[in-house]
């Protein structure tokens, strides 16, 4: 038995049942770091020795190895957002999502490299190592979640908790095959997360497929006394809502997500998962979200200026090393934010990319009113080779195209593979809802599964 | 709505003001490259002055979150208690502000 194939449900099954321990099952998984990592540089610190709480036998998640994108703070444990000034930074205390995985029973077995601070497609910009896609090492796993998206594609860990800026958790889960959620704004708590950008960051979890998504995030949601800005909506119990028929529900296709300069290979794949959901007596109806063309912009007005507010306390006094050891993105970011927040530039680039944010936002709350949920690409091509985008930040920022106006609005999007280009690299699709509305387009992200399977049929 | 970008002429980025004014330190020949660099990002953001803001209000949070407090609850009353143990010099009567002792800066 393949144990590393499995659920977790299954995995829990097992436990359970006394046919394996939860330290056995942690060294498949450990053996798997071993011997994938090197080549892949997905994890930035492995856990060699487990915390295994057998009090929490009971607990919902207990004996499941996870990692978790290294912007959470894990007491006593290095924590670098994948930067050279935090490179020797140990956390002093627990993020709230790291502290409810370990209440649920989870068992930590690393933590994954990404874009330093969050900046970034494709994890090139992380100051410690780039990581490489696993379906094909010459080209990038997408950013900036990029090592818990190689992680996954290897089954080095059962799941992952990444985090979602601009399409930091959907686009690495689109570029190696795996399942990512973006979860609405608040559901899930921040404290004790690097801020990248305060508007925007979501916390979420990255898994192999949508049920486990849906384990994962019943046991992370929930208002936290420690971040003001969760939200104190009940948390529903995700995995038992999974199975509901879809039949007759519309879904949402928008025009301006399908234009010239869309790969065919990706415009294909999206339009055979959409005539999916039509076979399964989903309703399709054609929708406009005329704002998107200027998500990019603004969200590269607002996230570089809360960057550059978040990043001042790096100062080389309290945390970590000089601001020397910034990186080139980090530095064009709290540059090209610092310009928009200046005396002078304020109204005309901040302030209006704030209230063009609330253009797209009635963009999507318009089309909720008619459609259920909306599917669209995850991101304009497959994943792009190691270096290709390196010189030009601006083409690098463009293959945010698809996901930023969902990180503007608020609204939760599920990314999940739907097929291969050519050259054998992963593509995927994103179905995107309503505020709050995670069970939804997780039963649809099931179904979907359900009739098309997880798209990871290789060799290990 | 096209995904191809076409690029213009750079915009102008004193990367020198700019960079004291981030408290970074950049020099030699990375200036030219980050004016390169951020003026075709600029350039491309300057498609928002299309857009018509006049009626719009801004969003800065998209969910409604609004005078967030602890679950110990703090009212006007306890603010200016603590304000005033804390020696605040003065308490304005009118206006949501207050009067701090001067602080020196000294290079």
């Amino acid at each position: 038995m393949d144990l590393w194939r499995l659920s977790i449900n299954q995995i829990k099954k097992l436990i359970k049942s006394g046919e394996i321990s939860p330290e056995e099952v942690y060294k498949v998984f450990l053996s798997r770091v071993k011997k994938f990592n090197p080549n892949l540089n997905a994890f930035i610190t492995v856990v060699e020795k487990p915390e295994i709480d057998k009090t929490k036998k009971d607990a919902p998640l207990f004996g499941i190895p996870f990692s978790i994108k290294d912007v959470y703070m894990t007491k006593g444990i290095k924590t670098t957002a994948g930067s050279a000034i935090l490179k020797d930074y140990v956390s002093q205390y627990d993020a709230t999502v790291y502290w409810k995985l370990k209440q649920a029973g989870a068992v930590l077995i690393g933590k994954t490299n990404c874009d330093a601070w969050g900046h970034g497609v494709s994890t090139e910009n992380s100051d410690l190592m780039i990581t490489k896609n696993p379906w094909n090492r010459n080209y990038v796993p997408g950013g900036s979640s990029g090592g818990s998206g190689a992680c996954l594609a290897k089954d080095m860990a059962v799941f992952d908790i990444g985090e979602d800026t601009g399409g930091s958790i959907r686009l690495p889960a689109s570029f190696c095959s795996v399942v990512g959620l973006k979860a609405t704004y608040g559901l899930v708590s921040r404290y004790g997360a690097i801020a990248y950008a305060s508007s925007l960051d979501t916390v979420g979890p990255m898994a192999r497929t949508v049920e486990d998504c849906a384990l994962v995030l019943e046991a992370i949601a929930g208002k936290d006394r420690l971040d003001a800005t969760s939200s104190n909506r009940p948390v529903p119990k995700y995995s038992q809502q999974l199975n509901k028929n879809i039949k007759g529900l519309k879904v949402g296709v928008p025009k301006e997500y399908f234009v010239k300069g869309l790969d065919a290979e990706v415009a294909e794949k999206v339009k055979q998962a959409i005539d999916k959901f039509q076979k399964m007596g989903a309703k399709i109806v054609k929708i406009s979200l005329p704002m998107t063309k200027y998500a990019i912009a603004v969200y590269y007005l607002i996230a570089p200026s809360e960057t550059s507010s978040n990043l001042s306390r790096f100062d080389g006094i309290r945390y970590g090393k000089s601001r020397r050891k910034f990186g080139y993105e980090a530095k064009r970011r709290i540059m090209l934010g610092t310009f928009a927040l200046s005396a002078g530039y304020y109204d005309a680039y901040y302030l209006k990319a704030t209230k063009i944010r609330t253009l797209i936002k009635k963009d999507f709350e318009k089309a909720f009113k008619t459609v259920d949920v909306i599917i669209a690409p995850v991101s304009p091509t497959p994943p792009f080779k190691i270096g290709e985008k390196a010189n030009d930040p601006l083409q690098m920022y463009l293959a945010d195209t698809f996901t930023v106006p969902v990180n503007l609005a608020g609204v939760p999007s599920l990314a999940l593979p739907c097929g291969f280009s050519k050259r054998g690299l992963p593509i995927g699709f994103q179905i995107i809802g309503p505020h709050f509305e995670e069970a939804k387009i997780l039963n649809f992200g099931y179904q979907y599964q359900r009739e098309s399977g997880t798209f990871r049929e290789y060799e290990n | 709505m096209n995904l191809e970008v076409k690029k213009k002429k750079s915009s102008f980025f004193d990367i020198t003001a700019l960079s004291a004014l981030s408290k970074l330190r950049i020099s030699g020949k990375k200036i030219k490259k980050y004016q390169n660099q951020l003026g075709e990002v600029l350039n491309f953001i300057r498609q928002l002055e299309r857009v018509d803001v006049s009626s719009v209000e801004s969003t800065n949070r998209t969910i409604e979150i609004n005078n967030v407090f602890f679950e110990d609850g703090i009212t006007p009353d306890q603010v200016l208690k603590s304000l005033k143990n804390l020696k605040i010099k003065k308490i304005a009567s009118q206006g949501n502000y207050f009067v701090t002792k001067k602080v020196k800066w000294q290079s």
